[in-house]
């Protein structure tokens, strides 16, 4: 199933497992070099910053090669008809599968570049030929889940699987949509088990042993089904879904039937990843559990504004604050198999300086109430008003 | 920022660390069978085996950065809204109390300056002195804002607030805070310069601008320079460099789409290509990755704007044909240049 080469993948694996247990200081030096030796790297992986340059620079060639194809035979009218970007995207695609089959690239920008750009024109020509259908959204869905289904197997693309598991709920939502009324009131249910079933499943995958070069694209999966399973129980997400089902003007804020399960749903599920992610050990649902608790704060904001927005910024800062100071007093010696020790060294991340860069993007907005920039050198549209409500 | 001995795989790193749970013991003990484990190494994996440990050290340190981010963000707001209410003294005493606070904490745990880098102690202070850095300078903005302390003298009011985050910057040793006191030169200078702004406002009509613009990058690249040569806090050139850099080339790219009817505009061009030509060698030498890929994409949009440019010029042709042959074949030549490069870096 996998194109690249099955060897190069498994040394791969054991390089990165190696590198981790040596960041957390398992692994002496003297081990990782044997282990590397032992195990040579067999596939072309430059690093983060070639990757995105030669991304950049293949889509560009790609596209002009396109470009250039259909100015040649433009006199025949191939643009008019969906049939034209299918084609192409197949030519693309065999272009693809010889690239990685003779050359050792493994996720080099240039096969990402080409995977990307094949499925463009093949996703874009499947949605132009199918629009007009009956069922079209039924039909589309089906389509995009095979296509990205098939590149996340064969090219173990994450965010291809992401693509996947997102269209396979489109599917189940379309589908149940025909049901009516009964369809349209069962809807979040309906969403949220397959959700579970969908996260059930890649958990079941990834304890197994069997698809042991997936592990990040199950990953990819599990947090997609994670959060689609709270946006199926979130107060705003179902009241504005259900306002666009009934047709109404997307401003109405009526109470929806059985209110209080979405608004427990809402506020409880991220404690419950949290919870659970501690229990389990899980980073993974720790993180989504963490990331969702701004999204449920965000949902009750919308229906009650009880507080303005600085108070709860002062508020919401001073709290996390103090709670970090007493979890950093609390896990100075590991408890609970958790500590704050650093084991793993983020190192495109400390080069590129991108933390500070995230700072002072963000803080620009904050600092410059000061001083109602009359600026000495004419222009500069920008300055003042500090006071942004979508911090 | 040299990222010479960077493993060559940093980019998927980052999945594995915010993915996963465990690592794979029996992994560990196949390799300890083939013998390619020393003994102290089993014993420290064996012990991990039976009692693993996860680390939250970026968890934590994510959520403090938000918490501080957070509370200035909302103390700036307060002082604003009321400005003019009974309040705002207590406010004031408020954000004073909490801005030395930071500070008193922050010179306590400091270690002593070096014009080496001096590595900070902890997230909590680089969290607390940013904090009290952000309420320092809403409580000077306060001042000017209430009781007009620098009267109608923009240049100083923003002035002092630059030279107080250089200051900060380099006596704490801190990046972050030398982003910020970058931002200020720039407002200082009458220009925003975080890039996205740079990018959004895309305010290029007026000529004046347009040369702070490129005046800005220069003394930014002019710092890296410095930065470098005297070796003085050298970490700080790659925040030098990465603002100055994306300044100048796109300011140098707005004035050549001003001058576009002007038939000396090419210079401009000239001028991105032989920056770029500087910047790629520079990245060379000191193994930049990063720098390297930025001085061939400005390259290749100079050298685009040239060729489109001729080719257009010429009054009847195959003008689209040629543009496209050129497009493909450039591609290709900047992405060997580009492996030739991350080779080169590699061997080196």
């Amino acid at each position: 199933m996998i194109i690249y080469n099955k060897r190069g993948l498994k040394h791969l694996r054991i390089w990165e497992e190696a590198e981790a247990a040596y960041d957390a200081g398992l692994l002496s030096e003297l081990d990782l070099k044997q282990i590397k030796s032992a195990y040579p790297d067999l596939l072309y992986r430059p690093n983060l910053i070639t990757r995105i340059g030669y991304f950049i620079l293949m889509l560009i060639g790609c596209s002009f090669t396109c470009l250039l194809i259909t100015l040649l035979f433009e006199a025949a009218h191939v643009i008019e008809h969906p049939a034209w970007p299918l084609f192409l995207g197949l030519c693309s695609y065999a272009a693809l599968e010889l690239f990685v089959r003779n050359k050792s690239d493994f996720h080099s920008g240039l096969d990402d570049a080409l995977l990307w750009f094949t499925s463009g024109l093949l996703g874009g020509g499947l949605i132009w030929a199918l629009s007009d259908q009956p069922n079209s959204t039924l039909l589309i869905s089906a389509c995009i889940l095979l296509l990205s289904s098939w590149f996340a197997l064969r090219f173990v693309n994450t965010l291809m699987s992401s693509i996947a598991c997102l269209a396979a709920l489109a599917l189940v939502f379309f589908t149940w949509n025909k049901a009516g009324t009964i369809g349209e009131a069962t809807m979040p249910f309906v969403i949220m088990l397959s959700s579970y079933l969908i996260y059930n499943l890649a958990q079941r995958i990834t304890s197994g042993q069997k698809a042991i070069y997936y592990q990040k694209c199950l990953s990819f999966v599990k947090v997609t089904s994670l959060l689609s399973l709270y946006a199926a129980g979130n107060y705003l997400v179902v009241q504005k879904l259900s306002n666009q089902l009934h047709h109404l003007p997307a401003e109405t804020n009526d109470p929806i039937p059985f209110g209080w399960i979405f608004w427990g749903w809402t506020c409880l599920l991220p404690l419950v990843y949290i919870a659970l992610g501690i229990r389990t050990k899980s980073l993974l649902l720790l993180r989504v559990g963490l990331m969702l608790i701004a999204a449920a704060a965000y949902t009750v904001r919308f229906y009650f504004q009880v507080l303005s927005i600085e108070y709860v910024l002062v508020i919401s800062g001073a709290v996390v604050l103090s709670l970090i100071i007493a979890i950093l007093k609390y896990l100075k010696t590991p408890k609970m198999g958790f500590t704050y020790a650093q084991r793993s060294r983020r190192h495109w991340l400390n080069n590129l300086n991108l933390e500070s860069l995230i700072v002072a993007g963000l803080a620009s907005h904050t600092q410059s109430l000061p001083i109602e920039t009359k600026d000495r050198f004419g222009g500069g549209s920008f300055g003042g008003g500090g006071a942004s409500s979508n911090f | 920022m040299e990222e010479g001995n960077a493993r060559p795989d940093f980019g998927s790193n980052l999945y594995i660390e915010a993915l996963k749970t465990f690592m794979d013991f029996d992994l560990f003990e196949e390799l300890d069978q083939e013998g390619l484990l020393t003994d102290d190494s089993r014993q420290k994996i064996k012990q991990e085996a039976a009692s693993p440990l996860l680390s939250v050290f970026w968890d934590i340190n994510t959520l403090l950065g938000l918490a501080v981010l957070a509370l200035s963000t909302g103390l700036g707001i307060l002082v604003y809204k009321n400005i003019d209410s009974i309040s705002h003294g207590v406010i004031l005493a408020v954000i004073a109390g909490i801005s030395i606070a930071c500070f008193v904490y922050c010179n306590r745990k400091r270690l002593p300056f070096s014009p080496a880098q001096v590595h900070s102690p902890g997230y909590l202070y680089d969290s607390l002195l940013l904090l009290g850095t952000l309420t320092m300078l809403s409580f000077v903005a306060y001042l000017q804002f209430q009781y007009e302390v620098f009267g109608s003298r923009y240049g100083l009011a923003t002035f002092l607030p630059m030279i107080l985050l250089f200051f900060i910057a380099y006596s704490f040793d801190n990046l972050a805070i030398l982003n910020l006191a970058i931002l200020n030169l720039g407002i200082w200078m009458g220009v925003t310069i975080t890039p996205k702004q740079l990018l959004l406002a895309s305010n290029y009509d007026s000529a004046r601008l347009i040369h702070t613009y490129q005046l800005l990058g220069l003394i930014l690249l002019l710092f890296a320079f410095f930065t470098q040569r005297y070796r003085f806090k050298p970490h700080f050139k790659f925040s030098y460099q990465h603002y100055g850099l994306h300044l100048l080339f796109i300011a140098t790219l707005a004035a050549y789409g001003k001058d576009y009817a002007h038939p000396a505009s090419w210079l401009w061009l000239i001028g991105i290509m032989g920056l770029a030509f500087l910047v790629y060698l520079d990245a060379l030498q000191h193994k930049s990755f990063y720098f390297g890929l930025l001085a061939i994409l400005y390259g290749f949009i100079a050298l685009s704007c040239v060729v489109c440019r001729l080719i257009l010029s010429v009054p009847e042709g195959a003008g689209v044909f040629l543009i496209f042959y050129y497009f493909i074949f450039a591609a290709a030549g900047f992405g060997l240049l580009l492996k030739r490069f991350s080779n080169q870096i590699k061997s080196s």
